[in-house]
């Protein structure tokens, strides 16, 4: 891979949740129009890979990822989706704006509709006010085994701040066992500045525990959840707190000026 | 695209990508148009540097793009540019004159005091230059003068904060102060799960104070600016800390709940955990 294609790699890798579209523009302004094949590539790999959120014509959200794409050699076919959940249907997506259509047909040799169980639907609609979508896509070559998203965004461009969850999953349904998930967070936000809050977990399920999907992933995802708020209370109360202090060691302000030397003869004193 | 442009969208991607990689995406972008590189590198703050002093004890002082000339950095404590430049390149390198080095010496020793009072160990430095008469506000480049205040403290996390400043004078006896505020916050735990909590605020402050410079004697001139820089930055400090408290702590968490809601999740379990108590006391 050439330097440019690694730059423009490591830029979109480092994007933040929802600003990719932005981030594009920015880059062609730098590049001009010569990096433009480089970085819609490089934009297509990177939301193929992590698996991501896309809203069609009229509104419903789909998951996009490397498991359900339509391989084409034709630069211009390269964005078409299975939607297996509706009867294998194909969806187009714009990259960049992440805006998708569906074309009116389907693939005949795509793999049967996989039914989403309702105690998963009802665990994601209740615990994931964002814009959220699950899906299960077989995985690549492996009988009965199945990749699970659980993708929320919220987006909020006009007060300056994006916010993204993303879980996914290894379901094996044959012996009914999730083998391994990891659960993503990614939140900025950038008004008079530039915050990220970023979180990010593998599990892998060492006892070869069976059960029902949903249980498998509640449970990470409850244990997660409770990890995070743990550690948002320990990054305050440990590291924050002992950087600065809130008022000087003397609980006054510090008196600027001439004698403001007295400070020091007074903890030299102390020290004597 | 005209430089001016490709400028504007480096800032805007900066703003956009992940906070704690600063140095690694100004270094990508100038590769990619390498005309960029000296306006990024002079607006953009990033974690300041710490060196040491060989001529004052190697005591540690605070290095960025403000005492930088070639690849050296300017102590404030000995007044010299390490690692040491020819003799050549130091008579174009910048110094303050020699009215205005007395102020900075102040500064340091003032701001250490305040530094040890606020942050109990750390580091600060602080360096003033002259204003050319034609980039000064009231061209008068006897008056005037900018500076930067730095702190820094690494503890489990780094505090970095960058006060960059300009002293103008605007009437008879009143002078105009102008801070530009960054500071860089990154926090991490890498315990349970891998959590990052990074980035920056800025925030610009403006205010007039009076300073009585009629008078000869420069050392209480001095003195007064000094107390005007020290209670603004005092205050800006303290604002800048309750802000930071609020958008890592408060802003952040609420964000997170936007997009998965777990209070529900707790509620939940409380009410399978009552369930399953209620079901109990029935059986007995």
């Amino acid at each position: 891979m050439s330097e440019f294609n690694t730059i423009i790699k490591n830029i979109i890798n480092d994007a933040s949740p929802g600003e990719l579209n932005i981030i594009v523009q920015d880059l062609l302004t730098i590049t001009g129009v010569n990096g433009k094949d480089t970085i819609l590539t490089t934009v297509r790999e990177y939301n193929m890979e992590r698996g991501t959120l896309v809203h069609l014509d009229d509104g419903e959200s789909f998951v996009i990822s490397k498991h359900n794409h339509v391989e084409n050699d034709l630069e211009e076919d390269n964005d078409k989706f299975i939607d297996y959940n509706n009867g294998n249907q194909i969806i187009k997506v714009d990259q960049l704006t992440l805006q998708a259509s569906r074309l009116g047909e389907t693939i005949s040799n795509g793999i049967g509709a996989i039914p989403i169980d309702t105690g998963l639907k009802e665990y994601v609609s209740k615990n994931f006010p964002g814009d959220h979508s699950i899906a299960i896509y077989p995985l690549n070559g492996t009988e009965g085994k199945f990749v699970v998203y659980i993708i929320s965004d919220k987006y909020n461009e006009s007060n300056f701040w994006n916010g993204e969850w993303r879980s996914q999953y290894i379901w094996d349904s044959n012996n009914n066992i999730v083998e391994e998930g990891e659960i993503n967070v990614d939140v900025h936000y950038y008004e008079d500045g530039n915050v990220r809050f970023q979180s990010q977990k593998k599990y892998f399920n060492d006892n070869s525990d069976t059960g029902s999907l949903v249980d498998a992933i509640k449970s990470w995802e409850t244990q997660f959840t409770n990890d995070l708020y743990d550690q948002f209370e320990n990054l305050n109360e440990r590291q924050f707190k002992g950087l600065r202090r809130k008022l000087p060691v003397t609980r006054s302000k510090v008196n600027w000026g001439k004698a403001i030397g007295n400070y020091r003869l007074g903890k030299d004193a102390a020290n004597r | 695209m005209s430089l001016d442009e490709k400028y504007d969208a480096a800032l805007d991607l900066l703003r956009r990508l992940d906070p704690t990689k600063v140095k690694t995406n100004l270094t990508n972008l100038i590769n990619l148009e390498p005309d960029l590189a000296e306006d990024l590198l002079s607006s953009v703050d990033s974690q300041l540097i710490v060196k040491k002093d060989p001529e004052s004890s190697n005591k540690e002082y605070l290095c960025c793009d403000y005492n930088r000339d070639i690849d050296s950095y300017r102590s404030p404590w000995s007044n010299n540019y390490f690692p040491q430049l020819s003799e050549e390149d130091l008579q174009e390198s910048p110094f303050p004159n020699d009215q205005l080095r007395p102020l900075e010496i102040m500064c340091n020793d003032s701001f250490d005091v305040y530094r040890d009072l606020y942050y109990e160990g750390g580091i600060s430095s602080v360096y003033l230059w002259n204003m050319e008469d034609e980039t000064t506000e009231s061209g008068d480049s006897e008056t005037d003068f900018a500076g930067v205040i730095l702190f820094k403290k690494a503890n489990v996390g780094d505090w970095d904060s960058i006060h960059v400043l300009e002293v103008t004078r605007s009437g008879a006896n009143e002078y105009n102060y102008k801070v530009t505020t960054t500071i860089i916050l990154h926090l991490e735990d890498q315990s349970e799960i891998k959590t990052k909590l990074a980035g920056n605020l800025t925030r610009q402050t403006e205010r007039n104070f009076s300073v009585n410079d009629e008078t000869d004697n420069l050392e209480a001139i001095q003195v007064a600016h000094l107390t005007n820089l020290g209670t603004m930055i005092e205050d800006i400090e303290s604002q800048m800390r309750n802000s930071l408290e609020t958008v890592y702590f408060e802003k952040t968490r609420d964000i997170f709940q936007q997009t998965r809601n777990s209070s529900l999740t707790a509620m939940e379990q409380n009410k399978e955990q009552h369930e399953q108590v209620i079901k109990g006391l029935q059986n007995l």
